[in-house]
Formats: structure tokens, sequence, C-alpha cells
């Protein structure tokens, strides 16, 4: 099987995690420089793709997430976040008994990708997880109620294929709370 | 992650000494090999030829090292 660019800096980058394991000098330096062939072909098959342009490279990219607000990337590298809310209305969200979690995409084999908002969870004191958002799209989840203090996240829960554009459409119940209380969704 | 923009050039002399460098990597193993062994030698004189065998191995090794060094020295100095 033929590995693409992004999965050769991901192998590279885990033999190069695990390369100070192994208990002989000699092993450790033939991981290493194993790592460094795949890296030196991953970036071979991007110069050929014209990947990292030099426009690419320093342009500023600014994302805007529902919910989250706004984010400014840079080559890659998160350079701002803007969050369309603050402490208070965090706080106003949990007396209502909805939790809200993000996390960002960490890999840094994605290249230009990476510093992007990934995913974002909601999920309510009573039921946990509920909603999930990921590539511009939402998704209701169904928890099996082991999620702990975890609200929006934890535990284990399984999603629906159906997937919606809008939070609204997704649970108008928990959107609407949402709405009155940040004032957007 | 090294973000630099490579000139496929560039690209194809780092993977050249890249793979010249996974190369020396098995000689270093070998030498790790003999040494081990000229520490535990199993007849008279196996310690010797052991001794040897990694010195001959070891310039091999910087030999290719050097070889991979230049391949990169060459594509860069080409670039400017």
């Amino acid at each position: 099987m033929k590995l693409n660019a992004a999965q050769l800096r991901r192998h590279a980058l885990l033999l190069k995690e695990r390369a100070p394991q192994f208990s002989r000098f000699d092993s450790q330096n033939m991981a290493m420089s194993k790592a460094a062939e795949m890296e030196a072909e991953a970036d071979l098959m991007d110069a050929k793709n014209g990947q990292y342009s030099g426009v690419a490279k320093s342009a500023i990219i600014i994302h805007k997430y529902p919910l989250i607000g706004k984010v400014t990337t840079e080559g890659g590298q998160r350079i701002s976040v803007e969050f369309a809310f603050g402490e208070a209305e965090i706080k106003s969200l949990e007396g209502k008994n909805i939790h809200i979690a993000w996390e960002w995409s960490f890999d840094p084999a994605s290249g230009l990708d990476e510093g992007r908002l990934y995913r974002i969870y909601i999920g309510t004191t009573e039921d946990g997880p509920r909603l999930t958002w990921s590539d511009g799209r939402w998704r209701r989840l169904h928890s099996k109620k082991n999620f702990g203090k975890k609200y929006a996240f934890g535990g284990t829960w399984s999603s629906d294929k159906q997937s919606f554009v809008s939070i609204e459409e997704a649970d108008p119940e928990i959107s609407g709370i949402i709405k009155k209380i940040l004032g957007h969704l | 992650m090294d973000n630099k923009l490579l000139t496929v050039a560039q690209a194809e002399a780092k993977l050249a000494a890249a793979k010249k460098r996974v190369f020396a990597s098995h000689r270093l193993a070998s030498i790790a090999a003999y040494e081990r062994q000229a520490s535990n030698p199993v007849y008279d004189g196996q310690a010797e030829i052991c001794q040897s065998k990694a010195a001959g191995e070891r310039s091999l090794y910087e030999k290719e090292m050097a070889e991979a060094d230049l391949i990169e020295a060459k594509a860069s100095e080409a670039e400017k």
C-alpha cells in the first residue's frame, strides 16, 4: 500500500517518538534515519504537488466557527482566537445544564490544516453528550450515560449517520436555549 | 514539521541523502554487533577479527554519511 504524504509524516513522527525507547544506540539510529527517509519522501511528494506554495505558507486564514467564534491561522499555526462568548455566558449555559466543549486539530502531520477547530461537543447534565459538530455538520449523539462529570463529551456514545447543516435542525431544544443566552448560533 | 518550501530537486536530493543514511545505519548496527562479539569472543583471535571488521564497517559508514551530506550540500548550492 502506498502511503500519502500526511500518512508518511505521521508514521515518521511515531517512529521518532518511539526511537528513544529502543535499548541499543544502533537501533535508535536506524529508527531515526528511517523516519528522516519517510519525511524526505513526504517532502518530495509535497514538492511535486506544490503543496506548500509560498502563498499558502504565508497566507492568513480566518475561520468562522458556529458558537465558538473566529480563529485566525497562519501557515498552519493558530495565531488568534476571538471567542464569541465569555465566562459569564458559559456559566449561564451551565446554569441551564448545557455544557460546551471543543477540540483543536493537533496533528503536526496535517501541515496547513493544523490549528483548525476540529470538533465541538454539546451535552446536558441529564443526558450527557447530545450533539457534535465537525467539518461543518452537526450530528446527534446517544450517550450510554457513563459520562461522569464530562457532560459534553465524556463516556461512551454513538452518533447518528444523519447530519445537519444547522444546530437548530439537529436539536431545536438545546439550540433555542443557547441562542437565548449567547445571542447567536 | 519542516514547513519549508522545497523545490523538487532539493526534495529529491534530500530523499537520496536520507536513503544513504538509512543504508549507513545498517552498517552502524553491524559495527555494534561486531563490537559486542569482540567483547565476548568464543575462540582465540575472534576479538581481533571482529575489531578489524568493525573498523572496516565504520570507515564505510563514515564514507556513506559524508556522501549523504555532499548530496544535500550540492543540491542547496545549485539552488543559490
